[in-house]
């Protein structure tokens, strides 16, 4: 009896479970003919909005999907494609309960049902059941006849091993939604900003941009760019919209931004194939973009680049086939060079396959130190969908291994557009959380680096008779130092009388190889100007415009020097008489009068303004500090200024232009009781270093 | 840690002269009620003398100076009339002239090694170890068998961080005095600090039989286990020291301090906080409970207790940096900033590097 009873129970068990399905058939709704209809016609539209190939309307659907699940929530084939549609939305989180109400209707209903459940647990971090789901669904794909879903679920697979280790060791970093006047409840991704993010600029699609016309595909505005920043407080301003020229009524993204904001890149969608343009900026109008040479924009799909500091190269992703490979689909990162010469982007090579894995990368952004990356890629040991990697360019060219930048920067999902601020310490990413104002919304996250652990300490009386304990104290924890290696000189150009904002040019010269390395331009109508001073070398920076004198600038930047962020506001002198300039890129030998090679570029400067202003007579000046004889400080500047006036002479300059004078120690710009009152040794030193100086006055013009 | 009485007074016809190496803790000997002998003495020195003790006794220590010195004009070779007047003036705190009477005296008599050890002392109260260790050594060519020479010897060596030459001389006392337990603990911690950590365990446990009563040795053992990341041995050697002495603060931390780094810290925490019970000034402790608080991620309590290591002592530099950590933790940066600067003034290196790393100085 006992037995039959329990058959009778597994059997109802049994059946009740499968039983449970009720398809969209109107011989299950009897009752409610009406909503009956009305809901079959939302699947059939949800269904029909499914069919367009290779890019199915899931937004559209999926409204018209929940409301016949309303209806009939018991649908396997509707909770299905809910599911499928979430999962190409930006809640992807939500997919999974759909997917497990599908098979728990009806197991058997669709016959890739574990792949997906397999994607909902991998999407939620439920890395064994992801696992476990995805293993089913491979068990039953012939390797043979579909290589490409086999190759899929292992690489799924291989996705969820190494999220796993991922999460189990998460960086350690704040995340911080940047605010209401940046973020809205619209789509808000895509930040690109100056090196030390004082700007920023970002695609949204908001309402109120241009045209205030909807994506009907996706049900959304079309992109705009909108920008932010943080110049007088610390406190984003209110996004605005950058206008016309870059925003059109179609989608307008803005893609990269050199150092000092003077340059954009944005993405416009032209032919089809996708291209990458250039705008330049002055004041707040940007020029109408300029499509990139076809070097860089060439007849496929470009998206994503980035200018290295120098502004000689640029990083872009590319879907250019591969010449060995064939498969055009691949999206690489390479490398174009800016040829001076022909004034075109040229020699594009295609990163290494280190770097480029034979999945997608994208998102590319290069660091103002000039030689770290960070990019997108679905290779390597991504925890599913884009993660982001960094790599660094070694002195040899070669490169690191990427390095995945860990949870919770990277999440299975995709993660793209990720910058980091030339301090090394803030970076900027997109981010769909729940938290956030709505939809993807931009957020602030600090790299807090590695754990600092506490310092503790004990005692021990070493010596039994000792009056004095001997204090053991912890060996101090070791650091990777993660901080970046350079130094942001910014600041504004402005006349030295009025404070006018001037544009000038900026030369950027390697005192070791007496190279010019870069030229930048202040911005006309702010002055503002932005220089990346990567460590490792002896920067002179020469300031101009026409009808000044030039300003010299002089840094040596350490290999290892801490990142510094120096603001200087230069203000540029008239060519007129009494006006003084120091020379500061003009080098002596230690107590000596021979000039140093690495003047010459300063030297050559100084003649050329000889040249173009053929009446101006000055005086050159050699100052020492007050340290050591006086007699010998005169005599060694008073020789200095000499050896100037000499070099001038033999590049043909009239000697009846030229006065030397050596003053010694007599004019300091730092008093002697200035240094006293001063604390610190290195700060003493820069102010003897000051002094040491040559100088140039105008006498006559 | 040893306590003496100051100014522990004896009377003996013998020069037994000891000072501590602790300044308030001097043992004077000063002798007493010479001998009328035939050593040719004045009658009216020798009274002059007897006077000075009794001053002396009395703690009128000017009144026993003049009588000394008395003495000694009467009859300039008056050796215990000169000793005394060195003690004395060591009692009243007139080093620099006890110092010339001790050279006097070692001058006088070409045997005499006392007034040497005396000048070693008080060379070594004044941290001048390398002049202490010449005044030891011609103590000890003029007496080549006495430990306390060597022994005296040997810490300065080991203050001067010679400790092969203090392992040579705490072996030396050894030799002379095998109970000597101080010793075997102090050849231990030379034998630690040359990384001969082998004989460093076999000395101190030595030493740890020798003296029952005291649990330094055993403290040292755990300290240097510790160092070597042995947690447990470190555990149950601080353990020992404190079943010998319940209120060792010392060990008490120390173990405190060996459970952190093995990964206890609740019971460090107790063992932290049972310290500042039982020695509320002792500032380290405080900063160790903040340590433990920040692997416990309670940086509040972080805050909290390393401002109480800081209250209690404004040069503990790791106690500002780990204010720092927390602070950056509870996202007060500016604190943390103005904390790291203060640690790495305080010769924290590290903290110079996070304070530049976390943009402080921009």
């Amino acid at each position: 009896m006992k037995t039959i009873i329990l058959t009778i129970l597994v059997a109802l068990i049994g059946s009740s479970i499968v039983a449970q399905e009720v398809t969209f058939d109107k011989k299950n709704f009897k009752d409610d003919k009406k909503a009956f209809k009305e809901a079959e016609n939302h699947f059939k539209t949800a269904d029909e909005l499914m069919l367009p190939y290779p890019f199915p309307r899931y937004g559209q659907a999926l409204k018209h999907y929940l409301k016949a699940q309303a209806f009939n929530p018991k649908s396997a084939h509707v909770n299905y494609q809910i599911g499928i549609c979430y999962l190409n939305a930006p809640e992807k989180f939500k997919a999974l309960e759909f997917f497990q109400q599908s098979f728990q209707l009806n197991p058997s209903a669709k016959p890739d049902i574990h792949y997906f459940l397999g994607r909902g647990f991998h999407l939620k971090m439920d890395w064994d059941k992801a696992i476990q789901h995805y293993q089913t669904h491979k068990s039953r794909i012939d390797a043979k006849k579909d290589l490409e879903a086999y190759m899929d679920v292992n690489k799924r697979i291989f996705e969820c091993q190494s999220g796993k280790k991922l999460v189990a060791n998460p960086v350690r970093v704040w995340i911080d939604n940047l605010g209401k006047n940046v973020n809205s409840k619209y789509p808000d991704y895509g930040m690109v900003m100056t090196a030390d993010a004082s700007e920023i600029f970002f695609t949204s699609r908001r309402p109120g941009t241009t045209g205030e016309e909807k994506d009907e595909f996706i049900d959304a505005y079309f992109e705009d760019v909108y920008t932010s920043n943080r110049y007088e407080s610390e406190n984003w301003t209110v996004a605005k919209n950058i206008g016309a020229p870059i925003n059109t009524k179609g989608h307008d993204a803005a893609v990269a931004l050199s150092p000092d904001g003077s340059k954009m890149i944005v993405y416009i969608d032209d032919k089809g194939d996708g291209n990458l343009y250039e705008s330049k900026r002055e004041g707040d109008e940007w020029s109408k973009p300029k499509i990139f040479n076809d070097a860089v924009s060439g007849p496929y799909h470009e998206a994503s680049a980035w200018y290295t500091p120098d502004g000689k190269e640029l990083y872009f992703i590319s879907e250019r086939p591969l010449e060995k490979r064939g498969d055009p689909k691949d999206r690489d990162i390479y490398v174009a060079t800016w040829n001076a010469d022909k004034e075109r982007w040229g020699n594009v090579q295609r990163l290494p396959e280190t770097i480029n894995s034979k999945y997608n990368e994208d998102g590319i952004y290069v660091h103002p130190d000039g030689k770290t990356i960070y990019f997108s890629s679905k290779g390597h040991n991504s925890m599913g969908g884009y993660d982001v990697f960094k790599a660094v360019k070694n002195e040899d060219g070669t490169w690191t291994e990427p390095e995945n930048m860990g949870y919770p920067i990277n999440t299975p999902d995709d993660d793209v557009f990720f910058t980091v601020a030339a301090n090394g310490r803030d970076a900027y990413m997109t981010s769909f959380r729940e938290d956030g104002l709505g939809d993807k919304d931009l957020y602030k996250v600090t790299l807090l680096g590695a754990k600092k652990d506490p310092i503790l300490s004990g005692e021990d009386m070493l010596l039994a008779n000792a009056d004095v304990a001997i204090r053991a104290v912890q060996i101090e924890p070791k650091v990777e130092v993660s901080g970046s290696k350079l130094m942001i000189l910014k600041g504004k150009v402005r006349d030295d009388e009025t404070k006018n904002p001037l544009q000038a040019e900026i030369e950027l010269v390697d005192n070791e190889t007496n190279e010019v390395i870069a030229e930048f331009t202040s911005d006309s109508k702010t002055g503002r100007y932005l220089v990346s001073l990567p460590g490792g070398k002896n920067y002179g920076i020469a300031v101009k415009a026409k009808d000044y004198l030039f300003h010299s600038e002089n840094f040596d930047v350490k290999q290892d020097a801490s990142y510094k962020e120096v603001e200087v506001n230069i203000d540029l002198k008239k060519v007129n008489v009494g006006k003084s300039i120091v020379l500061k890129n003009i080098f002596f030998d230690l107590s000596k009068y021979s000039l140093r090679p690495e003047s010459e570029i300063e030297l050559n400067r100084l003649t050329q303004l000889l040249i173009e202003n053929p009446n101006l007579k000055i005086e050159i000046s050699g100052h020492t500090d007050s340290r050591g004889s006086a007699a010998f400080n005169k005599e060694l500047s008073k020789n200095r200024a000499q050896a100037v006036v000499t070099y001038l002479v033999e590049k043909g300059i009239d000697k009846g232009r030229l006065v030397s004078a050596g003053y010694g120690p007599e004019q300091p710009i730092v008093t002697d009781a200035e240094i006293a009152k001063m604390s610190r040794r290195t700060e003493k030193e820069a102010a003897h270093q000051k002094n040491r100086r040559t100088e140039f006055k105008v006498l006559s013009k | 840690m040893k306590t003496l009485k100051p100014f522990l007074l004896l009377f003996s016809c013998f020069l037994t002269l000891t000072i501590n190496s602790q300044e308030d803790s001097i043992k004077i000997v000063v002798a007493k009620n010479v001998a009328i002998d035939s050593s040719g003495i004045e009658p009216a020195a020798q009274k002059a003398y007897n006077e000075g003790t009794t001053a002396f006794e009395n703690k009128d220590y000017t009144s026993a100076i003049l009588k000394f010195k008395q003495a000694l004009e009467i009859s300039p070779s008056f050796s215990q009339a000169r000793s005394n007047l060195a003690y004395t003036y060591l009692a009243n705190k007139e080093v620099d002239l006890a110092k010339e009477q001790f050279l006097a005296l070692a001058e006088a008599d070409q045997k005499a090694d006392g007034p040497y050890y005396e000048l070693g002392t008080i060379a070594a109260q004044k941290d001048s170890f390398a002049l202490a260790v010449n005044f030891f050594t011609k103590a000890i060519e003029r007496k080549a068998n006495q430990a306390d020479y060597f022994y005296q010897r040997g810490i300065q060596y080991f203050k001067l961080k010679n400790y092969e030459a203090a392992i040579t001389d705490f072996s030396k006392v050894i030799l002379i005095n095998p109970k000597h337990a101080d010793a075997y603990n102090d050849r231990g911690s030379a034998y630690k600090l040359s990384e001969n950590y082998k004989k460093a365990i076999e000395d101190y446990n030595k030493a740890a039989t020798l003296n029952k009563k005291s649990g330094n040795a055993y403290n040292n053992l755990g300290s240097l286990y510790r160092e070597q990341k042995k947690y447990d041995r470190a555990i149950s050697a601080y353990d020992k020291a404190l079943m010998i002495e319940k209120d060792n603060f010392m060990a008490l931390n120390n173990r405190g301090f060996a459970k952190f780094e093995k990964g206890d810290y609740k019971n460090a925490l107790g063992d932290f906080k049972k310290v500042i019970l039982l020695k509320p000034d002792y500032t380290i402790a405080y900063n160790n409970i903040a340590g433990v608080y920040m692997e416990m991620e309670e940086y509040e309590n972080v805050v909290k207790y390393a401002s109480q290591a800081i209250e209690r002592d404004d040069q503990i530099g790791a106690a500002f940096y780990n204010r720092a950590i927390a602070n950056e933790m509870l996202r007060n940066e500016e604190q943390a900033c103005q904390d790291w600067n203060r640690a790495a003034d305080l010769g924290v290196r590290i903290a110079e590097e996070y304070y530049t790393t976390n943009n402080c100085g921009n």
